[in-house]
């Protein structure tokens, strides 16, 4: 599903050069639920963000149900961010400016779809999370669990294959972030969703199939 | 999609009301002065609806004469025209008319200053105007030399209030006149046509009389159509030549020159420019100083994408081009761009109707026309799109996961 083989990042300025992550080597298969751990500045986003092509590698290769991603247009890749990925952030990142329905269906507006099948769509992703009596709140009425439902249920809407979350639970409380995992577990076990999870907690990575750690930059587990 | 760009534009409107003042203002100001600018050109060159009589008329207005008195630049003679330019072959219809001379007339022992006009009956054949009550006066009243008058409505409303005027007697300092039409003043779309009462030219007894080579009048030389001008002209230029052979040793002719042309070249020959280059000089002047709040409101996008990083971001990684968004961003500049237009528009109309109001314009009546409105949609959309075009460019540019560093809820 997804495959990382020797992948390198560099963050280049013009007096400083970072490496960010040397020579990882992943192949997480289908289905799998896997965290992703290590101290901070270890590449942890770094890593997530070339999985979910929202950042390019320097060396390597990237395949994503197959593809190598590496070389794709600009188009080709925000197609395939949009029909096979979504994505939690730990700050939520929803759009203060819509309403939660509207967060939610941020996704879909690029595909093909009717707006009333939109809707549809995004009214069911947010029953699935349990916020049915909030669609028409703005992201400032809510609270922070509430505001990462919103969120799962913007990764969920489009029926991706694979979900990836930097510190979903990051800004929650315990029950809060026990209600996130639980929520990502039930993707995972009922729908086969491939989830891959950004955390410092080591009770989250607990709950997941394999933990791959990181340390500055260079895969330890 | 479309509606997802129209609440995010609306509500970051809303939500950030000094950029939104400061935009606003910008274009608003901008387009009321090109709004007004348009409306005064219109007001200039417009000269009925397209196909009518009037826009395809040349006038003779004007004559520069170099003879032993001096140089003497003046309007011909009601007897010159008559003589050599109403018999132009080439001409469909030639009207003579005078300019409009002070006519006072008293309502309520208030003196109220008219402007009156001196026309043959041909005059109405190629004005077109609309008749509100009445009718305008024929060859017969030419003739017979009748004291008749056909006024406007402003006239009518300035004189005799919400009373009847047809049929009544209008006591001026040019006479006294029957009425027998009433025009709306609205329709006067040409500064040659303008008057507040029109009489028969041979009521004018010092115009008929003049005999001089030059005098207060103009004609109008309407064509089949406006391909027949340059003919028209090579005819009338014949005429005049025909005219300095006649009066070369009465007067003493050194040199002659009588203008013809479109109204348009008329009032660009006032300026001593061709009628193309008054044109573009207008339009290049509208150009410029639209263009500098074009690049104040780009430099405000682009300062304000720094501010739209998080939403540039989250719609990247769910799927958004950076044609998408480039996209997104110009709707959202063009709805700017049309409140703006909106808004300018309905103030235009204000501020031309305090105009018309105060009298502050010496003829006519600026209109803020549906033909206006469009020129402002055009000019409010192109500018919507300019001063969106590298604010989106850049922003279409940046990476999802840069765009996404550092930012919160």
């Amino acid at each position: 599903m997804i495959s990382l083989k020797r992948v390198e990042k560099i963050y280049r300025t013009s007096s400083v050069e970072t490496l960010a992550l040397r020579d990882i080597n992943i192949e997480v298969p289908e289905g799998s639920f896997f965290s992703i751990m290590g101290p901070s500045g270890s590449g942890k986003s770094t890593l997530l963000n070339i999985m979910g092509l929202i950042d390019a590698p320097t060396e390597g290769e990237v395949r994503i149900g197959g593809n190598n991603v590496v070389g794709m247009s600009e188009k080709e890749m925000a197609h395939l961010r949009n029909r096979k990925i979504g994505f939690v952030f730990q700050s939520f990142h929803l759009i203060a400016d819509l309403t939660v329905v509207d967060n939610v269906e941020l996704p879909l507006i690029y595909r093909k779809m009717t707006a009333r099948d939109r809707r549809a769509k995004a009214l069911d992703a947010l029953a699935r999370v349990g916020l049915s009596a909030r669609t028409k709140h703005f992201p400032t009425q809510l609270s922070g669990g509430q505001c990462q439902r919103v969120a799962v249920a913007r990764a969920i809407v489009g029926d991706p294959e694979i979900i990836l979350a930097d510190e979903p639970t990051g800004n929650l409380d315990s029950a809060m972030s026990n209600e996130i995992m639980d929520i990502l577990l039930a993707l995972n076990k009922e729908e086969k969703v491939t989830i891959a999870v950004v955390t410092h907690n080591q009770g989250i990575a607990d709950r997941t199939d394999k933990v791959i750690r990181l340390f500055d930059g260079s895969q330890v587990a | 999609m479309l509606k997802n760009y129209l609440k995010v534009a609306l509500k970051g409107l809303m939500r950030k009301k000094y950029y939104t003042f400061i935009s606003l203002f910008g274009i608003v100001v901008t387009l009321i002065v090109l709004t007004i600018s348009v409306a005064l050109i219109n007001h200039m060159s417009v000269l009925g609806k397209p196909g009518s009589r009037l826009s395809r008329c040349l006038i003779v207005d004007r004559l520069e004469i170099l003879i032993k008195k001096g140089h003497i630049i003046s309007e011909p003679s009601y007897y010159i025209l008559d003589r050599y330019v109403r018999n132009l072959k080439g001409a469909e219809a030639v009207s003579i008319f005078s300019d409009a001379h002070e006519a006072v007339v008293y309502s309520e022992n208030e003196r109220v200053p008219l402007k009156i006009k001196y026309t043959d009956e041909v005059f109405w054949d190629i004005a077109e105007f609309p008749f509100l009550e009445g009718r305008p006066y024929k060859k017969e009243a030419l003739d017979r030399a009748e004291m008749v008058t056909v006024i406007t409505d402003r006239a009518k409303q300035q004189i005799f209030g919400v009373k009847p005027a047809l049929g009544e007697y209008l006591e001026t300092s040019k006479g006294t006149f029957r009425i027998i039409g009433v025009i709306p003043y609205k329709e006067i779309r040409a500064l040659a046509l303008n008057a507040d009462i029109y009489a028969p030219i041979s009521t004018s007894s010092g115009k008929m009389n003049n005999k001089e080579l030059w005098g207060a009048e103009s004609a109008l030389v309407q064509a089949a159509d406006r391909s027949q001008f340059t003919s028209i002209k090579d005819e009338f230029q014949n005429h005049m030549d025909q005219l300095v052979q006649d009066y070369k040793d009465e007067k003493q002719i050194n040199s002659f020159d009588c203008f013809i042309g479109t109204m348009n070249e008329s009032l660009a020959n006032d300026i001593n420019q061709s009628e193309t280059v008054y044109f573009t000089g207008i339009i290049g002047m509208m150009f410029l100083f639209m263009i500098l709040p074009a690049i104040n409101l780009t430099a405000i996008n682009i300062s304000r994408i720094m501010e739209r990083f998080p939403e540039i971001g989250i719609r990247k990684a769910f799927g958004a081009s950076s044609m998408a968004l480039m996209g997104q961003f110009i709707i959202e500049n063009i709805i700017l761009t049309l409140i703006g237009g909106v808004l300018a528009y309905i103030l235009s109309g204000i501020i031309l109707s305090l105009i018309n109001n105060s009298g502050v314009v010496p003829w006519g009546y600026i209109r803020l026309d549906l033909t206006v409105f469009l020129y402002s949609m055009i000019v409010t959309i192109f500018f919507g799109i300019f001063s969106g075009i590298l604010p989106s460019y850049r922003m279409s540019r940046l990476h999802p996961a840069e765009a996404l560093k550092g930012v919160s809820r």
